[in-house]
């Protein structure tokens, strides 16, 4: 059966692109990198969000393959991050771990990608770090184990000794909430952690977040806020207008 | 059953690859370079609630078993390999009926195949210690002891969804290329270990470890020491002045992460065992083997399927508490003794007062008569 990609929102139609299998992605790379593109044209768009330099840490690793109820969704939120930061930025730079295979060729390397492999946080962030972006994304579920901790620890020595003034913000982005307290794992204190199960919640989230990381000043946050609002009045009339349409 | 010899586990063509830490479990990765080609494993679910095994017309070995572990030649029984990758939940709702399977033995050769009980055939060679009881009527014995041995010889373990954090450390593992095994570490302390002959037996059965005994003192230790890990691993912030030093902290961390050997901290290379053959399988031998007892060290009872050059193929292994391992010492000194209290006392370094004291205080009393002192 086909399937209207441009009907899907992003999160599912990243949900649909990471299970299909690789044959299939590779023959349709094009068009599902055409779909995606437009997916998350939309909601940077909608949300009018504009990001200056960023770079994304994208864990891609095996725990990346989620549960059985939820097959794949890290992988899935983590490419949707991707091509929503990209569409925002006005620089972006993607570090995946594990890194893809140099050979992996097509439009996007990172359609290509399975889970697989242990998780090195730490040399992907030290990547993401050295252009000193504005941003810094991390999308990932947190279990970072090659080695234990290590980028809970990179990130706290570079914002104590490093960057203490927050010039580069750096927000962690948990696709995944723990099964024993239903809140998403964290890698360090030293930077925010946000649970996001959607997306097209990720222009919103990442805005809070950087307000708790770098203390931005109080006119930013009226601002945003205000812009928020206006945001919600118009999808709420788009909301009513559509309803409207649908009276017999 | 082949008379047991002294001997050590052979792990040629195995290494530890660094090890992942969730909490107070810690999984080291087993990896061979050649998978050892010519045999295969699969778990087959038993879906029982207790599992009776007959030993000889007159002993029976009663358990909860999960799954056997089919151990199977290439060509054998192939169809079957899927079916045995399903893992049995927990039963949502309880049933009407309470399954019993009977069994014929915990070890059989069935066709090209081999199947047996995971780590029930290495307890049951720990239960079997002086099992028997005294062949001469020493005056210290009971009458019951004299007349039916042990029995029942009852030891009590904790399954591994009883392990605080071991459940959520398995799922979110990440297996290493080439692995073939796992040594588990609670709070870094050696659990067990687990090896397979292949990577895609591995994978299938990973999460059988879930399903697999282990001792209440790993139990307590999980939840003493819910996170062992946060111990390791940080780095000096004073040190670093730039990206370049972070990354070289970073790479100082791995060295010392990786340094944490596996193999080693195990103790499983070191030590020495009472090794049996239980049943022959093609060039392989299926053995099981049990610890010398020492007070001092971990005791792992286990089971091995070894090729004809003596590596490990399969390797199971249970970590016995420290109540059962003084349990061990002192009836496999008493039946090395004749079961003649004042020479087994000797032999461990004591007094008879004392050893008949060690036999009650570690709930062996049954074996005593009331009155002796």
């Amino acid at each position: 059966m086909a399937v209207d990609l441009d009907a899907l929102p992003l999160t599912r139609l990243c949900t649909y692109v990471v299970t299909r299998p690789l044959a299939e992605r590779r023959a349709r790379a094009e068009e599902l990198h055409a779909a995606l593109r437009r997916a998350a044209g939309r909601i940077v768009e909608r949300q009018r969000w504009r990001l200056g330099s960023v770079a994304a840490v994208l864990d891609r690793s095996d725990s990346s393959s989620g549960s059985e109820e939820k097959h794949r969704r890290p992988l899935a939120l983590a490419l949707a991050g991707h091509y929503l930061l990209r569409e925002a930025a006005e620089r972006y730079e993607a570090c995946w771990t594990p890194p893809p295979p140099a050979d992996a060729g097509g439009p996007e390397p990172a359609l290509l990608l399975e889970p697989s492999g242990a998780t090195d946080l730490a040399t992907p962030i030290l990547a993401a770090l050295r252009g000193r972006p504005s941003l810094v994304a991390v999308i990932s579920d947190g279990y970072d184990n090659d080695p234990p901790g290590g980028a809970g620890e990179v990130l706290r020595v570079f914002r104590e000794r490093l960057d203490p003034e927050a010039r580069s913000v750096v927000v962690h982005v948990n696709p995944v909430f723990d099964a024993d307290d239903f809140s998403p794992r964290a890698l360090t204190p030293a930077v925010p952690t946000i649970g996001v199960r959607d997306a097209s919640d990720l222009p919103t989230m990442l805005a809070f977040a950087r307000f708790a990381a770098a203390d931005a000043a109080l006119d930013g946050l009226h601002a945003f806020l205000a812009a928020r609002v206006a945001e919600l009045l118009q999808e709420d009339a788009a909301g009513d207008a559509a309803a409207m349409e649908a009276e017999p | 059953m082949t008379r047991p010899e002294r001997g050590k586990l052979d792990a040629r063509g195995l290494r530890a690859a660094p090890s992942q830490v969730l909490g107070a479990v810690r999984l080291v990765p087993l990896v061979r370079d050649e998978p050892l080609a010519g045999l295969h494993l699969y778990a087959a679910p038993t879906h029982a609630d207790l599992t009776v095994v007959r030993l000889d017309p007159r002993t029976t070995y009663t358990a909860y078993v999960p799954h056997a572990l089919v151990a199977a030649l290439p060509g054998h029984g192939q169809a079957h390999a899927s079916a045995g990758t399903q893992l049995v939940r927990p039963r949502a709702a309880p049933e009407a009926v309470f399954r019993v399977q009977m069994t014929q033995r915990l070890a059989r050769r069935e066709g090209d195949g081999l199947r047996l009980l995971p780590q029930h055939l290495a307890l049951e060679a720990y239960l079997s210690v002086g099992f028997g009881g005294p062949d001469v009527a020493w005056p210290e014995y009971s009458r019951e002891v004299l007349s039916r041995g042990l029995s029942p010889r009852v030891e009590r373990v904790r399954r591994g969804d009883a392990v605080r954090g071991l459940d959520d450390a398995l799922r979110v593992f990440e297996l290493y290329p080439g692995q073939v095994g796992v040594l588990v570490f609670v709070a870094d302390a050696f659990a067990s270990a687990f090896v397979t002959p292949c990577p895609e037996d591995y994978r299938r059965l990973h999460r059988t470890l879930l399903e697999d005994m282990y001792g209440e003192l790993l139990v307590q230790y999980a939840v003493l020491h819910p996170d062992a890990a946060a111990l390791w691993g940080r780095i000096d912030g004073g040190a670093v002045g730039s990206l370049a030093d972070l990354a070289d902290a970073v790479a100082g961390l791995r060295r010392e992460w990786g340094a944490f050997a596996g193999l080693m901290a195990s103790g499983l290379l070191d030590a020495e065992f009472d090794v049996a053959t239980a049943q022959h399988l093609g060039g392989f031998r299926l053995q099981r083997f049990l610890p010398s007892f020492n007070p001092h060290a971990e005791n792992h009872v286990g089971e091995a399927i070894v090729d004809a050059a003596g590596r490990l193929a399969y390797l199971q292994t249970f970590r016995l508490s420290a109540a059962q391992a003084r349990r061990g010492r002192l009836l496999s000194a008493l039946v090395a003794a004749d079961w003649e209290i004042a020479a087994a006392a000797e032999a461990l370094g004591t007094s008879r007062e004392e050893l008949l004291a060690r036999l009650r205080n570690n709930g062996l009393e049954r074996l005593l008569k009331a009155h002796v002192r």
